[in-house]
């Protein structure tokens, strides 16, 4: 996320200061973040199946904002886990989830939250 | 629990037929799990995702695959949505691609039970679509 945020930074070629840009940056992101958030869940929440939620073009667009975006989906699973399951996977690439856990999406949360601490995204 | 005034705006079918909604919300199932009974779990049959799906049955999201998972826990296809004494009934709702996207079961009253996604369980008469 520092690398993303730091890019961003270089290429406003700015001379304000670099606290307050950061700051703004990530409050856009995180705002950024919600909003997208927020459409899809009105649109897919009725759905049972994680394929149709994932296709809408809104979660693409979340899964493209990167990894920067994990912080802020391991955040909200408490709220929501079966949301941000799938996302996780794509963008990372790895699997937390113990075969016994599969499905039970506590655990599976729980898997992703505790994948999330040991990797420094959760603080 | 009564009526829900979002599910009627989300499923216009729902404002015209007799329904109750009869859970809270929970994303801890799904209408496939519901459907078996089982309130433990997401069944999903796709493997990158690592969700549930019944051990031995094809992980694939296709017709033949739900009704397989459904026959290991004794289910058999039928071409009746009437009510029989003795016989309890899933219903397998399919998109425009023949992709299963509900599942409903039926109730001794005659009646159906449906999870609706990450939303609440309720009980319905056998909607065309949801």
């Amino acid at each position: 996320m520092t690398y993303k945020l730091i890019e961003i930074l270089y290429e406003r070629g700015t001379h304000e200061d670099n606290a307050v840009i950061l700051e703004n940056v990530v409050d856009e992101f995180q705002e950024k973040f919600n909003k997208l958030a927020d459409k899809w869940t009105q649109d897919v929440e009725g759905m049972s199946s994680t394929i149709e939620m994932t296709k809408h073009p809104v979660y693409q667009e979340i899964i493209n904002m990167g990894e920067a975006v994990i912080p802020l989906m391991l955040k909200d699973l408490s709220q929501n886990p079966i949301y941000w399951l799938p996302a996780l996977r794509q963008i990372t690439q790895e699997n937390p989830v113990h075969p016994e856990q599969r499905g039970k999406i506590k655990l599976m949360a729980d898997a992703w939250l505790s994948w999330g601490k040991e990797k420094g995204y959760i603080v | 629990m009564g009526k829900a005034i979002h599910l009627e705006l989300r499923y216009p079918n729902l404002a015209i037929t007799d329904y109750n909604v009869t859970s809270p919300k929970s994303q801890e199932y799904n209408c496939f799990a519901w459907a078996a009974g089982d309130q433990a779990r997401w069944w999903q049959p796709t493997p990158e995702d690592e969700f549930y799906w019944v051990e031995g049955v094809q992980m694939e999201e296709t017709l033949s695959a739900y009704i397989q998972a459904y026959q290991t826990l004794g289910y058999e296809p039928c071409d009746k949505e009437t009510s029989e004494i003795g016989y309890a009934k899933i219903a397998l709702y399919v998109n425009e691609d023949g992709v299963p996207i509900h599942a409903a079961r039926q109730l001794p009253t005659g009646k159906w039970t449906s999870k609706l996604g990450a939303l609440e369980d309720i009980e319905h008469e056998l909607l065309p679509s949801h």
